[in-house]
């Protein structure tokens, strides 16, 4: 068996059968880690850690106190802060940071009391810093570089956690999404990835970047690894003030993921998407979407149409403003969470200062990297007196109408579905000096960020250079399991998740 | 006949969006876009403590301008009579912010709360000198 590759459910009943323990297992990743080390997807490996939580989960075994997931490999973005494994946020302003507790998701997935999913954490992995970026260039600690190719990004922010489930390096991954940044990275690297309904997966120990849109979410190989591990993942957290827990938020994702299209019982093996209607939006194939991205969502469409799905047009007709929106109301909430870094509690102190002010005002400027120094100037700009109407207040109006053309939407779909990117992956370097023309090729992930919409992406095909293209399937508000339940019915008609690099296979 | 197939990418599309942006914001005589000077940039990285040279200054600038040609497009979207939405899911339900009852729910752990503190004494964080 090759367990690189492997789906979580051959994992788990591989560990059952005793083929392999959990101790083996976290020894395979880890020497698959320490061998790709030129990907620059960890940012902290510690043996003994993981070691010692892979003896936890063998004893867990042995005691028959499984979970889906007990043992199997996990390895965290560096945005969730663990207690034992550094927690940077790709900052040199955290450089040396370790966290006095867990996350509320490292928790939930960990094995350390007993209480958790028993996961064996393999690390931290890359990313832009404190998430900001589109590209993982903007991670102090360097660039992570796609598998498929390593002159291009992986896609940003959760970079590290992309290209290392597509190396092979991690069979699950954690990651954030604040604007994109778990669809977009899963996208090029031809994994697949979901960000949930905001507000279903607590942010308590995920390092803040724009409190009103964060929301963490799981990475993996498919759909069905990726319900397995948001299950495992969501729930009420009184620790984190917007943490839902209505009864549709509390319902688990895995009963919504087996209810849908009769998935238990195959009782219509043919066409189990009968009557579904899929929304594609005539906004997100204007202009600027690369041709090979638009034939691979176009063939994705067609097969989806195959098992039994309508395809309705619809229109979102604001698309374009979720672009200067986002980018208001994200730099706003990030210059008010990232004052908390002075230099003072925790975090970098310069060494040159003659007084309080300039220690904190050096410390600043030495510690953060040009992006998030660019986002924070911007925030305070459109917070500051004279601005916050005109900009801060504005955005937000313009993303309620943003969310009411969704809603406007699924009065005609089930889902909305179209590319995550209006391209593959890039150059390292292509596009590292123009900030606005990063921020535009978030145009189609935005919106769903901004309506606290769930949103994932799956793998439909390969583009110009052999680079990985991602479909976007947009739910409406708590329809996670439904939406992963309707790409795992595509990913068993089709193969693209299931193809690695030659070169780490 | 495919959506996709009327239309043919265009690698300039995003030029084109942010000059139309620009454009559609310079038309506005009543609202000239915001542009910023170097002091005006020097304000704001002192509103937000943040130490720049000269050299970034110039830098900052152009992309910051950059960006606000970007964002400048909201000005131009009639929202007369929308509220202002800052939880997402209040599109859908009413998102009364959920309060907690007042008391002491943290555990003590100042040793490892200050572990992380750049300069310390007696378990206190150590700054230079506020008042002579």
């Amino acid at each position: 068996m090759n367990f690189a590759h492997a789906s979580l459910k051959a994992l788990r009943a591989a560990l059952d059968s005793k083929q392999v323990s959990a101790t083996e297992l976290a020894e395979y990743f880890l020497a698959r880690a320490e061998k790709a080390l030129a990907l620059n997807a960890f940012l902290h490996i510690d043996r003994g850690l993981t070691l010692g939580q892979a003896r936890e989960a063998d004893a867990r075994i042995a005691r028959g106190e499984t979970t889906a997931l007990t043992g199997i490999p996990v390895a965290h973005k560096d945005i969730f802060v663990t207690r034992d494994w550094r927690s940077t946020a790709g900052s040199n302003m955290l450089a040396d940071y370790v966290s006095p507790f867990d996350a509320t998701v490292v928790e939930k997935l960990g094995a350390t009391d007993g209480k958790g999913a028993g996961m064996v954490c393999l690390g931290k992995l890359n990313c832009d810093e404190f998430a900001m970026g589109s590209s993982n260039e903007n991670s102090a600690f360097g660039p992570v570089k796609n598998p498929w190719n390593l002159a291009k990004i992986p896609g940003g922010s959760s970079g590290g956690s992309a290209a290392a489930i597509a190396a092979g390096l991690t069979p699950a991954a954690t990651g954030t999404d604040t604007g994109g940044s778990l669809r977009q990275p899963a996208a090029m690297c031809g994994v697949t990835a979901i960000k949930p309904t905001y507000g279903r997966v607590s942010r308590y120990g995920m390092i803040a970047f724009a409190s009103s849109l964060d929301q963490g979410g799981p990475m993996a190989k498919s759909a069905e690894d990726c319900a397995l591990l948001l299950d495992a993942m969501v729930g009420f957290d009184e620790r984190d003030s917007t943490s839902l827990n209505s009864p549709e938020a509390l319902t688990p994702i895995m009963a919504g993921f087996l209810a849908a299209f009769a998935l238990e019982s195959r009782a219509d093996a043919g066409a189990p998407l009968k009557g579904i209607r899929i929304g594609v939006p005539k906004e997100f194939f204007g202009a600027g979407l690369a041709d090979d991205v638009a034939g691979a969502v176009e063939a994705a469409f067609a097969e989806f149409e195959k098992l039994g799905a309508v395809r309705v047009e619809i229109s979102l007709p604001r698309t374009t403003l979720a672009i200067p929106a986002y980018y208001v109301i994200a730099p706003a909430e990030a210059s008010s969470n990232l004052s908390r870094f002075d230099g003072v509690r925790y975090g970098h102190r310069t060494k040159n200062y003659r007084d309080l002010a300039e220690m904190i005002a050096n410390s600043r400027a030495e510690g953060f990297g040009a992006e998030v120094k660019r986002r924070i100037l911007t925030g305070a700009y459109v917070l500051s007196h004279g601005y916050y109407d005109a900009y801060y207040l504005q955005a937000q109006r313009v993303r309620r109408l943003i969310g009411l053309d969704f809603q406007e939407a699924f009065k005609s779909c089930d889902f909305i579905m179209g590319p995550v990117a209006p391209t593959t992956a890039w150059d390292i370097g292509a596009k590292n000096n123009d900030p606005v023309a990063m921020y535009l090729e978030d145009i189609y992930t935005l919106g769903v960020s901004l309506a606290g919409l769930p949103g994932m992406s799956a793998p439909c095909g390969f583009g110009n250079g052999g680079m990985p293209i991602g479909l976007q399937i947009i739910g409406n508000y708590f329809d996670e399991g439904r939406m992963l339940a309707a790409a795992h019915q595509y990913q068993q008609v089709t193969d693209w998740h299931t193809r690695r690099p030659e070169a780490l296979r | 006949m495919s959506i996709a197939s009327n239309f043919t990418a265009n690698p300039r599309f995003f030029e084109e969006l942010s000059r139309s942006v620009i454009s559609a914001n310079l038309d506005q005589a009543s609202q000239p876009r915001m542009k910023l000077t170097s002091d005006d940039l020097k304000r704001i990285a002192h509103l937000a403590r943040i130490a720049v040279t000269e050299d970034d200054v110039a830098l900052m600038q152009t992309q910051l301008n950059g960006i606000f040609g970007l964002i400048s497009e909201l000005k131009a979207v009639d929202t007369s009579g929308v509220e202002p939405l800052s939880h997402p899911l209040d599109i859908v339900q009413d998102m009364a912010q959920r309060l907690r009852e007042d008391r002491i729910t943290e555990a003590d752990q100042r040793e490892a709360n200050m572990a992380n503190a750049p300069a310390q004494e007696n378990g206190l964080f150590l700054v230079p000198k506020v008042l002579e």
